[in-house]
């Protein structure tokens, strides 16, 4: 009889212990998969693990229930808050820190493609620069007749850039050629400027966009997104 | 009757039939992926770790921002990492916790309570495996935390010096192209007429948010010197030619 009752006491625990686990992993994972998809993994992770975090202080504290000792509970209770504190605050620093890095990344990108627009599009209008002055006093072409002859008949709306290399997507367009006037303009096609409203040259909206006039004084720049 | 029922301690056959199960539904789910999707090249290689789900998360981001840098749409992440990702929650924070935990637990009471010694059983190896897991997460997280912690200051730190150094390099490029033209311009329109003699920079040129700027002059060259304002040791020299290409760059301090 009283063997009988042992076994009976020892099936419970099990049943408790695969309750217990059975209910932790299906709660754990509908929140995980019932998480609007995203591009990110972090939304679904981050409800899981809310999820998880209340799964685990509920088991804590029925773990260290009543029988187990005083003394025990409260050490238990302190490395449990020490390592779930811990736990969150690398969860959260981590999320942060990739955000953060792919913030640095696009910044990059942008400083890139900036760098990039602001070297090559005064090449062009410096040549014209160079060869309009070269005339001496006595002018006999201005600087749209310069320009032209030097971009190969480029007129507005041209895109003079030579690519550097296949599929490079840099386009340096021609806005507007005055003849004492010529204004380039260069956008980017998926990196994000300053201002998101900012409606850009091809029709896009809030890509990086730099622009360059040349008058006879000289070239003065314009950073419009 | 009692003999038999305490030596079996879970149902015939039950942990080795959860065993199979568990192996063929992980082994559909990766063929699945390997049929369903073609295999995509990744810039960030899979991180090693099965029981840290924050870190597969990190990788999918930075992969998804390599692929925003490249001008390229961010993909949804692929099955095989958010089964993954799932699995290291259930495995670190659920399974070997509750197993660990449950079981630890149990046989502290049946000690206080009986004092006899538990047999090996299929319980035991569960508390021994899990247990070894849950401890493993548990000693590892601070140690974790305190080293990502301090590599992310290193990081921020010297991402922040390398950008004040681009943003100097960057006007740097506008200086240039400000000093090369006074040499094209005619005298009568402030300029150098050939020649850099007599170049000045602008007052607006002279200090940004970054640094403050000066210039030395000689006929057929200019030699910018940048001092950061952030850094006070750290500087950019270099130098223009008749060409505009800029040449000798020195950096001193933290540009080193």
């Amino acid at each position: 009889m009283e063997k009988n009752t042992i076994t009976i006491e020892i099936k419970q625990e099990v049943s408790i212990t695969l309750v217990w686990i059975v209910a932790g992993v299906i709660v754990v994972s509908l929140a995980f998969l019932l998480t609007p998809r995203s591009t990110e993994v972090w939304p679904a992770l981050n409800t899981a693990g809310i999820f998880a975090g209340a799964y685990l202080i509920a088991l804590l504290i029925y773990a260290l229930w009543k029988p187990i000792s005083r003394r025990l509970r409260v050490a238990g209770g302190i490395v449990a808050i020490v390592v779930l504190a811990c736990s969150a605050f690398t969860w959260v620093r981590m999320e942060d820190q990739t955000r953060w890095q792919v913030d640095q990344v696009m910044r990059v990108r942008t400083l890139i493609g900036r760098g990039v627009m602001c070297y090559e599009m005064p090449i062009p209008l410096l040549k014209t620069l160079e060869a309009y002055h070269q005339q001496g006093v006595e002018k006999k072409e201005t600087l749209a007749d310069v320009f032209r002859r030097l971009q190969n008949g480029a007129t507005v709306g041209s895109n003079i850039h030579k690519p550097s290399w296949e599929g490079d997507p840099m386009t340096v367009t021609v806005e507007a050629l005055d003849l004492n006037r010529i204004v380039l303009i260069s956008q980017e096609t998926y990196v994000k400027g300053r201002e998101p409203n900012f409606k850009n040259y091809d029709g896009k909206a809030g890509m990086v966009q730099e622009k360059f006039i040349l008058t006879k004084k000289g070239i003065s720049h314009v950073s419009e997104n | 009757m009692s003999q038999k029922t305490e030596s079996s301690e879970f149902a015939p056959a039950f942990l080795w039939q959860v065993c199979v199960l568990s192996i063929i539904a992980l082994s559909v789910m990766i063929s699945s992926e390997r049929v369903l999707f073609k295999h995509t090249p990744h810039y960030v290689e899979d991180p090693r770790t099965v029981l840290f789900p924050w870190v597969i998360a990190g990788m999918h981001t930075l992969e998804n921002g390599l692929n925003a840098f490249a001008g390229k749409p961010a993909r949804f992440p692929e099955a095989v990492v958010q089964a993954r990702v799932l699995a290291a929650v259930l495995i670190g924070f659920v399974v070997c916790p509750g197993a660990f935990l449950l079981e630890w637990r149990r046989r502290r009471l049946n000690r206080d309570g009986a004092g006899g010694r538990s047999q090996l059983r299929g319980s035991s190896l569960l508390y021994g495996f899990s247990g070894v897991i849950a401890l493993f997460v548990a000693a590892s997280i601070i140690p974790i935390s305190v080293i990502s912690e301090t590599s992310r200051q290193h990081v921020r730190q010297g991402l922040a010096v390398q950008d004040n150094r681009d943003l100097i390099i960057n006007d740097i490029h506008f200086l240039a192209l400000n000093i090369y033209q006074y040499r094209l311009l005619p005298r009568d329109l402030g300029g150098g007429n050939g020649s850099y003699r007599g170049y000045r920079l602008p007052e607006e040129m002279s200090r940004t948010n970054d640094a403050t700027y000066s210039v030395s002059v000689t006929d057929h060259a200019v030699t910018i010197h940048a001092q950061s304002l952030l850094y006070p040791t750290a500087s950019v020299e270099v130098k223009v030619d008749t060409t505009r290409r800029l040449a000798w760059w020195k950096f001193a301090g933290e540009f080193q």
